[in-house]
């Protein structure tokens, strides 16, 4: 095919149209708001891009990312380091941070178990969580994987590897009913969990 | 239970169409490709979200529609318990915006795009909800000459009967059987990377034999329970018709269930992994899967659990898939869907809807009066046939008759 559009614009849209959830509408739309911006909007977006390549770290200790390694969590002196909350991704330590109420430490995962997209126990920071327990001082071990097939067997994985620590209680998110919504638009299985999960009033 | 109207838009022969039903049995013949079974299938549709007929949803588009993306609609205002539900699916062909011309429709929530698949979205009095939320609403039981495989065909079909039938009765089944279906996927793609990597340590699977067991376990205990209800119905049809010879249907679980006893009593909606009878068939489950291991190693697939399961349909303790005749077959078919008619009649109070496309000419007289019968005495039925002359004066007087025409339902 001869080449309609000049390279640099061509090749704009070829990297847009790498990134998730955008098309190659979406993509051409994209560069040629770019196009018509001026320079210094589209040496922002560079720079940004550019730096969160360069600036942002993954904290050895936790996994997080951050600016800083070890992350500004993993060297807060305020924290409840006995507690390790363990997530699968990033986001959802802004999540748990959000709320203020949790003082200890994290482990991210990156990811959850799941054989169908190639991702196994090594690919997941499993046994860099198990060699923190080890090292001693952890009371708790909180599992916030998602509630989904793959969470759970994430969640069933990492018990199993910190079974063999005595005095270290390994904990899993509870499961009910959303706060403020109605019973009766709660869905089946949410409830079904509710009720299981049930606490004495 | 009652499909009250029909609206179709560029769903498979059909431009537009528009019903409404009487309550009752309502005949619909016409020639052949007139699109009789289309009318089925839109109304199997909106009970399953499946259609019997085809396993794409691409079929189910008219692609002459002018729109682009093509799509189909099917809207039925139904009634359930003598309350008004409007249930929508459209059918959108993948690619392009999926906004429709509809301005006033909220887009449903993001779901991963599967590029040959069409999209299934499914509206519920005007809102976008996940489609398995329509289950549940219509309930129906279908029957066609095809319908002859449940006895017939591989085990397949006969899982497929159960899960249909237990989807429309039980939220929790869909649940359980979904998240089993997910856990055996991802177990056996496990399998497979342990066997192209023997260093791999194998107790990476045993996440994955607790998930499927966890839920595969409420999957079994789920059809155990049905099947015996299901004999209970079929024991009730001995000595009329379509029952010549007593039919049976057993459970033959690939795990080893004998130390399971079902009790009797009623189907149980909304079962879980806490229930004790779930709870002794995790444990007979778990053993199979761990005694399985090598094998499924080996295979490459989990050999054991409900998706292995099968269903034998005894005619007088006769195997009609190995013994039957093809008309032994399809009466043993017949009083499998009437079973599971009566099955939903139990648990929901409500008769479901019955969709029986151009069974009469199949079946001899005595068992066409018996499937008029029923026709009559249930909330609803929508019959098809080429012809008017295939149904008794008795039932045509009962019934609501239409001749099916350039597309449109002309009072016959």
């Amino acid at each position: 095919m001869p080449a309609l559009l000049p390279d640099p614009i061509s090749r704009a849209i070829e990297s847009f149209g790498r990134l998730p959830g955008i098309g190659p509408k979406t993509a051409q739309r994209l560069a040629f708001h770019l196009l018509r911006q001026p320079r210094e909007v589209a040496e922002a977006l560079a720079r940004a891009v550019v730096d969160l390549k360069d600036q942002i770290l993954e904290c050895s200790t936790c996994f997080n990312l951050g600016a800083t390694d070890p992350c500004g969590i993993c060297t807060d002196g305020a924290r409840d380091r006995t507690a390790i909350c363990v997530v699968e991704a990033p986001l959802d330590v802004i999540a748990l941070e959000k709320l203020g109420s949790y003082r200890g430490l994290y482990h991210v995962l990156h990811g959850s178990f799941s054989p169908m997209d190639g991702i196994l126990e090594d690919d997941l920071r499993i046994a860099d969580l198990v060699r923190r327990v080890r090292a001693g001082g952890i009371n708790e071990v909180i599992v916030a994987t998602n509630a989904t097939v793959e969470g759970e067997a994430t969640a069933n994985l990492v018990r199993t590897r910190l079974q063999s620590f005595d005095g270290v209680r390994a904990t899993r998110l509870a499961q009910g009913l959303p706060i403020g919504s109605d019973i009766e638009y709660a869905d089946d299985y949410t409830l079904t969990r509710a009720l299981q999960n049930r606490t004495r009033l | 239970m009652r499909l009250r109207h029909l609206a179709l838009a560029h769903f498979r022969r059909f431009a537009a169409f528009d019903h409404a039903f009487a309550p009752g049995p309502t005949i619909i013949w016409g020639d052949n490709g007139a699109g009789k079974s289309n009318l089925v299938e839109a109304a199997y549709l909106l009970a399953t979200s499946r259609s019997p007929y085809s396993s794409s949803e691409r079929d189910l588009i008219a692609w002459d529609c002018p729109h682009r993306p093509a799509f189909a609609r099917t809207i039925g205002d139904c009634e359930s318990h003598s309350r008004p539900v409007r249930i929508e699916i459209r059918l959108v062909e993948p690619g392009g915006n999926h906004s429709l011309a509809d301005p006033g429709a909220a887009p449903g929530p993001d779901e991963p795009y599967h590029p040959p698949s069409v999209r299934r979205r499914a509206l519920i009095d005007g809102q976008p909800k996940a489609i398995g939320e329509i289950l549940g609403h219509l309930n129906a039981v279908h029957f066609s000459p095809e319908e002859v495989e449940l006895v017939a065909g591989p085990g397949e079909r006969r899982r497929r009967f159960l899960d249909i039938a237990l989807s429309q009765l039980d939220r929790a089944y869909v649940r359980s059987l979904r998240r089993f279906q997910r856990a055996i996927v991802q177990r056996n793609a496990m399998l497979r990377r342990l066997r192209d990597d023997p260093a791999l340590p194998r107790t990476q699977l045993d996440p994955w034999d607790a998930e499927a067991v966890a839920h595969g376990a409420v999957v079994i205990a789920c059809r155990l329970r049905a099947v015996s209800r299901l004999n209970e119905a079929l024991a009730s049809l001995d000595g009329t018709a379509p029952g010549a010879a007593p039919i049976r249907a057993d459970y033959v679980p690939s795990v080893d269930l004998r130390a399971i006893n079902v009790p009797d009593g009623p189907y149980i909606r909304g079962w879980d992994e806490g229930d004790p009878q779930v709870v002794a068939v995790a444990s007979a489950m778990a053993r199979a899967m761990t005694a399985s291991r090598g094998r499924d190693l080996g295979a490459g697939t989990t050999l054991v659990g409900p998706h292995r399961d099968d269903l034998v349909v005894r005619a007088a303790g006769i195997d009609q898939r190995l013994y039957g005749s093809r008309g032994q077959q399809r009466t043993a078919a017949l009083a499998m869907k009437v079973a599971e008619a009566h099955l939903m009649a139990e648990v929901t109070g409500e008769k479901p809807v019955l969709l029986l496309d151009d069974v009469m000419s199949e079946l001899d007289p005595g068992r066409r009066q018996f499937v008029e019968a029923l026709a009559i005495d249930t909330d609803q039925a929508i019959v098809t046939g080429t012809e008017a002359a295939v149904f008794s004066d008795r039932f045509r007087g009962a019934a609501s008759t239409y001749r099916l025409q350039h597309g449109n339902l002309v009072r016959a």
